[in-house]
């Protein structure tokens, strides 16, 4: 080994580096036979424990706490900033994709509202009131009107209360609907409209609730009170698939 | 330290912490300061000798950690390398803002008398050579502070500088050099290594 090549390894042999062996021992070797070279050895030997002795003295160093209580309710804040509460801004509102979602959300709603209120309509008007009696005989009774009619609307299955068992006593009356309940109604016959034709009856159709002025009743020929001419009266009317009105009846 | 900080400190690695810090997690970010903010703090106090600039940039160092962590690429270097480079960054722009932090003077009187013949003590040693070192030009005194303050190896100090590792290896030979030759100068030298302070300086 030469002086050039001692000075390319003798810093790392003065600060203990992992080197090859081998150069290790000639770089040695040559620092026993150079004069210069075990100098400059021993110099660096001298470099690295006084910067190993400075290391050591400042081991012990560290930013002061209130650094680290300044970072920390820094990150805080940013942490708000970055990671904020969802908040919906107006421009969300204003998105044309809210819009149309309010939109058809609405629609759903008020279409299932529909449906929901007409089914039950045409279940009230079916059968039940088709299914005319007469008044008893011998009660002297002369009206157009047809004896009461119970709808059989839909009735939800009672949860019986503390209060309504102990009053009824019995259950017996608690699940038959009673006639003071609202659901009593007095209709006519059904009268024909001239011009419409009981064939086309035969092919379907449907009834419609109406409300009319009570003197649409005299034009039929029904007895009316002139004074209640401006009240209204509740109709069916029988529809037929042709879409015309074949027959109604007057119901109160 | 809160059990919870100390359970997470003995299983989770810095690149985890750095990861989890992301995600808002505030006692990552504490854990991950109380590990590795002695080794910044070090760094800027050995390369500025102002402890004061230390800590600013300390403060700093882990604030852009907070902002930009983002940033920490696990396949380029450790974390550890990562906080070192930012800490280097702040401490030139600091350094160049403020250049009167070192007297060069009073560091190049008190380092001659190391290797001087007369007796010294250790403590005495150890400021002439923090003096010395902070009297390194900023290139040199950054590779002696990593490498033999601070015990990186080639390979990470190469990441916190961003050069090669072949540099570091000679830019610490000459710094070295460059300590042995202040130290092994006598105080009647002085002269001559004002001339040699002041080309550093331009350096």
């Amino acid at each position: 080994m030469n002086c050039q090549r001692f000075e390319d390894v003798v810093s790392d042999i003065a600060r203990e580096q992992v080197i090859d062996a081998d150069a290790r021992a000639a770089a040695l070797r040559h620092s026993d036979v150079c004069e210069p070279c075990a100098v400059r050895l021993e110099d660096e030997r001298t470099i690295s424990l006084q910067l190993r002795g400075l290391a050591q003295n400042m081991e012990s160093e560290g930013a002061p706490e209130q650094v680290e209580q300044r970072l920390l309710v820094a990150f805080d804040k940013f942490a708000m900033k970055q990671f904020p509460a969802p908040v919906v801004s107006a421009q969300y509102y204003r998105s044309p994709y809210v819009i149309g979602a309010i939109a058809a959300a609405l629609l759903i709603v008020f279409g299932l509202f529909a449906v929901h209120s007409f089914v039950p309509a045409a279940k009230e008007s079916s059968a039940p009131l088709i299914a005319i009696t007469s008044w008893p005989a011998g009660t002297g009774i002369t009206t157009p009107w047809r004896p009461p009619i119970v709808l059989e609307r839909p009735v939800r299955a009672a949860i019986p209360t503390r209060k309504s068992s102990v009053k009824r006593g019995n259950g017996a009356s608690a699940k038959a609907p009673s006639a003071n309940s609202g659901n009593i109604e007095i209709a006519t016959d059904f009268i024909p409209v001239t011009y419409g034709g009981a064939a086309n009856l035969a092919d379907g159709g449907r009834m419609v609730r109406v409300e009319l002025p009570l003197s649409a009743m005299a034009s039929f020929g029904l007895p009316v009170n002139m004074d209640r001419a401006n009240e209204k009266v509740k109709a069916d009317v029988l529809m037929g698939v042709d879409g015309l009105a074949h027959a109604i009846r007057f119901v109160r | 330290m809160t059990p919870a900080i100390r359970t997470m400190g003995n299983h989770n690695s810095d690149s985890e912490l750095v990861q989890t810090m992301l995600g808002g997690d505030k006692e990552a970010f504490a854990e991950l300061y109380r590990r590795r903010q002695r080794d910044v703090y070090r760094f800027a106090l050995h390369m500025t000798g102002v402890p004061d600039l230390a800590e600013d940039v300390t403060q700093e160092v882990f604030m852009v950690l907070m902002r930009k962590g983002n940033d920490y690429d696990e396949l380029k270097g450790s974390v550890n390398s990562f906080l070192l480079g930012i800490a280097r960054n702040y401490v030139l722009r600091r350094l160049r803002q403020e250049r009167c932090f070192v007297s060069i003077d009073d560091a190049g009187s008190n380092a001659a008398s190391i290797i001087a013949d007369q007796p010294i003590t250790r403590t005495e040693a150890i400021l002439a050579m923090h003096k010395a070192v902070l009297n390194l030009p900023e290139h040199y005194r950054e590779v002696v502070v990593l490498c033999d303050l601070q015990e990186l190896t080639y390979a990470e100090a190469a990441a916190v500088l961003g050069c090669a590792i072949g540099t570091v290896r000679s830019r610490l030979h000459r710094a070295r050099t460059i300590l042995i030759e202040k130290l092994r100068a006598s105080p009647n030298d002085c002269a001559s290594n004002k001339e040699l302070e002041s080309a550093r300086c331009f350096a």
